[in-house]
């Protein structure tokens, strides 16, 4: 099912994707990443993006959270359609409206832990709220690591400073690209744990790429893609169920 | 997003200073010749040495370290800012705009720039002062000489660098802003492989530039054209550093392929770096080519400058035996020799200094004055059509027995640009001017000197040096003269040992420019292991890589060392071949028959140089593995 090109997404909508397509003409052969995505995602919801390697899941996130330009289709954030705008306007959008957790941690490393936090409003030359920087330091578990530097962190440390900078400036919707990919399987279930209870304590739209199916399951809704479109979506279903699926498409 | 830039700052010291310290040096090398050119320019005796000499040595000094400075600090920069790729990327993904990464880039670049200036002036002054000494012993400044500090060289110093910082920042910086936010999530990190159209067409223009120059001496014979020549051995390197890295990547894919590269672990990886890493490669290779390209190019033209004088010199003389001597006994002398046996003709000659007007003076700054007269020698001869023969090409030399004639050399005609018929306009010492009619031009200006007047000349000139008297003897009387002479109380020499003599004579500064040339080549040393170090900064994570997926130490070392190889190989290939055309082209322009004029052994101490500087870069890198 598509939306119609020019139809405002609806109120509730956080994210609308309308016949994305992404392709990359380096090599010899053109490389089709996305293959007319459409996918609407309601405000406050959990979104869990899976699919085998290849099958499209990270270009998808770049594009949806204006990291990258689609070659056509539609983005609506919010009210505003990223498609059209142009890069400078892009990134400071993406800066006040978008948060993004990437699978490495992307902290600058001669920033502090709380100076990381603050990128956000320095790069909008907004002074950084104390108070505010305090209540996600707490969230995240890290108010006594705020003035350690990214070297010495823990991976699990070093992405939990990335889910406070993704929160930073309420954005509409976070992203997250396999935040738990480099890390192991306890300390990726309590950063997801983190994630969630952030998420839904600040009321956050989450759309994350994952491998887990015990993750997906505790999604809103769980969006297959397979060679660069949506397959299937499914909401409710078990880990179990999830894990079939998946394996079915990797076939 | 001052924090951010004062972290950076704080983080990337070792980078930072570095080119800070290549800004120091080039901003002290501009600054101390900027304060001898100005105190020469105010030197209150416009017949000085002080006056005459120290401008015009300082300022062919001062143009090649301004060429050499603008080189070495963009690249400077834009190495170390090319080090912080992904940084500016990770920037880019958390929401900086294109232009917040410029700003960042360029206050950063500025800010060091100042500071560098600043201490560079203050270096720079006491350099100045330091070759005082040199300079006097060369005969360049009189005893008592101090230079005079003004602001004046610091602002050249700053409109000549500041500019050239702030350009390579912003080239940086756009290459940085460009970056998609995506490739700070992705973990390649290699170089780009393509060269953007704009850097691709500046290399096509600089070698065709290059080309240009290096003909120049067919078409402009004599010391301008040679001098031409050899400034494209800077256009071909400055062509070399923007195609650097497609040549690099063509070159290393080709001993990829070759068979002995492919045999172990260390040569494929030294070879696959070379690939990957094209910008870095060239960053470490291009100062190295420019010091082996600069210091053979230099020696090489002064050399046959000096040759083509001693050439010009020996051909412009038919007789065969020389007297020298005071100034009171040049008559008699000449009275003396002449009349004895076997003597053919003899021609009397004396030289007096002189300004002559280049261009027109500035009312606005009449201290700049002294640049629009240019110093030189005025040769007279007691009979023009004797036996000095400076190869007239126009005009007629007979016309200088004429009052108010002179014959001027065609190197010195396309500075002043007149020709014959016209006046010019001269400065004697004793503070009289004159202006005399050009009555010929003639070739041999690099043997005799920029002015020929007749024996009215004597008259104008005022006081006059090193009386000559030329003496052709008839065949086979040579021995009896020299006998004669020497009875006569007159000693003679053989025209060779004459020529010989007064070569020597005129590279007696060679010292001195031997030390100006260590000086930048020095600078260049630096700038070069600077860029070697900061090549191998980044690579921290590269070498942990290769350790965890089993690499040992020794595999790693050899990498490096073959790596140092290429890099070594590649500069003195590359300063050789870019200094050749300019080389040829003054030799074919000055000198009868073929010579390169370069010194051998000082080729092979600027290739070591190269070498070891490679080779020491490499030794960092090591110590880097070891840490790890």
């Amino acid at each position: 099912m598509s939306i119609p090109a020019n139809v405002q997404a609806p109120p509730t909508t956080a994210v609308a994707l309308t016949d994305v397509r992404k392709t990359y003409a380096t090599g010899p052969q053109p490389v089709h990443a996305l293959r007319g995505v459409s996918l609407a995602v309601s405000k406050g919801s959990f979104t869990a993006v899976m699919g085998p390697s290849g099958s499209g899941k990270s270009t998808l996130l770049n594009v949806a959270a204006g990291l990258d330009q689609p070659s056509s289709g539609r983005i609506v954030i919010g009210d505003t359609d990223i498609s059209h705008l142009n890069p400078e306007k892009l990134t400071t959008f993406r800066r006040r409206r978008v948060g993004f957790i990437f699978q490495s941690y992307n902290l600058l490393p001669h920033l502090s832990v709380s100076e990381n936090l603050r990128l956000p409003w320095w790069l909008d030359n907004q002074t950084p709220d104390p108070a505010r920087e305090q209540e996600l330091l707490r969230a995240v578990g890290l108010q006594d690591m705020a003035h350690r530097l990214p070297t010495e962190l823990s991976g699990g440390q070093a992405q939990r400073v990335a889910i406070a900078r993704a929160l930073a400036t309420q954005p509409d919707v976070i992203f997250a690209d396999e935040p738990t990919g480099a890390l192991d399987s306890h300390t990726g279930a309590s950063i997801l744990a983190t994630l969630r209870d952030a998420v839904a304590t600040y009321r956050q739209t989450l759309v994350m790429v994952t491998h887990d199916p015990q993750v997906a399951a505790a999604a809103d809704e769980v969006v297959f893609l397979a060679d660069g479109a949506v397959v299937d979506r499914a909401a409710g279903a078990s880990a179990a169920q999830i894990s079939q699926r998946v394996l079915e498409l990797g076939r | 997003m001052r924090q951010v830039s004062l972290r950076a700052l704080r983080a990337h010291w070792p980078s930072a200073a570095g080119v800070f310290l290549t800004m120091v040096l080039a901003s002290a090398l501009i600054f101390a010749s900027g304060v001898l050119i100005e105190s020469g320019l105010r030197e209150s005796d416009p017949f000085s040495p002080t006056a005459t000499m120290l401008p015009a040595v300082m300022g062919s000094f001062g143009g090649v370290a301004i060429m050499l400075a603008l080189f070495v600090v963009s690249s400077a920069f834009a190495a170390s800012l090319r080090d912080r790729r992904r940084e500016f990327a990770l920037l880019r993904a958390v929401g900086a705009t294109g232009g917040q990464v410029r700003s960042l880039i360029s206050t950063e670049v500025m800010g060091i720039s100042l500071a560098a200036l600043v201490v560079g002036s203050v270096a720079g002054s006491f350099g100045a002062g330091a070759l005082v000494p040199l300079l006097r012993a060369s005969g360049i400044v009189e005893e008592g000489f101090a230079p005079v500090v003004s602001v004046l060289p610091m602002l050249g110093t700053a409109v000549l660098l500041l500019p050239a910082a702030w350009l390579a920042g912003r080239l940086a910086a756009r290459e940085m802003a460009r970056l998609s936010p995506t490739s700070a999530v992705s973990t390649t990190a290699a170089d780009a492989r393509t060269l953007s159209p704009g850097r691709v067409t500046a290399a096509w223009v600089c070698l065709a530039g290059g080309l240009t120059a290096t003909t120049t001496p067919i078409f402009v014979p004599g010391a301008m054209g040679g001098a031409t020549g050899a400034s494209s051995a800077l256009l071909f390197i400055t062509a070399v550093a923007l195609a650097g890295p497609a040549l690099v990547l063509r070159g290393a894919t080709w001993l990829a392929e070759r068979r002995m590269m492919r045999a172990r672990a260390a040569s494929v990886l030294a070879t696959a770096n070379a690939r990957g890493y094209s910008r870095r490669l060239t960053a470490a290779v291009v100062p190295l080519a420019l010091l082996v390209s600069l210091g053979s190019v230099q020696t090489g033209v002064n050399r046959t400058v000096a040759e083509a004088g001693a050439q010009q010199l020996g051909d412009a003389i038919s007789g065969d035996l020389v007297w020298q001597g005071a100034p009171e006994q040049a008559a008699d002398a000449r009275e003396t020799l002449a009349g004895l046996t076997g003597v053919a003709a003899v021609t009397a000659t004396e030289t007096a200094m002189v300004q002559v007007k280049v261009e027109a003076t500035d009312e606005d700054a009449p201290f700049m004055d002294r640049l629009s007269w240019e110093a030189g020698s005025v040769l007279m001869l007691d009979d023009p059509s004797g036996l000095i023969d400076p190869d007239v090409t126009e005009g007629d030399l007979a016309a200088l027995e004429g009052a108010d004639a002179v014959a001027v050399a065609s190197d010195d005609l396309t500075l002043t640009g007149k020709g014959v018929g016209d006046r010019i306009d001269l400065r004697h010492p004793d503070g009289s001017e004159s202006t005399p009619t050009i009555v010929a031009v003639f070739d041999r200006g690099l043997g005799l000197g920029g002015l020929i007047m007749g024996p009215d000349g004597l008259d104008a000139a005022g006081a006059t040096e090193s009386p000559t008297v030329i003496v052709e003897t008839a065949s086979g009387e040579q021995n009896a003269v020299l006998q004669a002479a020497e009875a006569a109380g007159l000693a003679l020499t053989p025209v060779d040992d004459y020529v010989e003599a007064a070569t020597a004579m005129s590279s007696s500064d060679s010292r001195l420019s031997n030390v100006l040339l260590m000086v930048l080549l020095a600078f260049i040393g630096i700038a070069a292991g600077n860029a070697l170090v900061i090549a191998t900064r980044s690579r921290a994570g590269e070498f942990a890589l290769l350790g965890r997926l089993g690499a040992t130490r020794r595999q790693m070392r050899a990498m490096l060392g073959i790596e140092a190889a290429l890099v070594a190989v590649a500069a003195v290939a590359l300063g050789t071949l870019t200094a050749l055309p300019g080389l040829v082209g003054a030799s074919l322009a000055m000198v009868r028959g073929f010579s390169l004029g370069v010194d051998p052994m000082f080729w092979a101490g600027l290739a070591a140089a190269a070498v070891v500087i490679a080779f020491a870069g490499a030794a960092g890198a090591r110590l880097r593995v070891r840490a790890d």
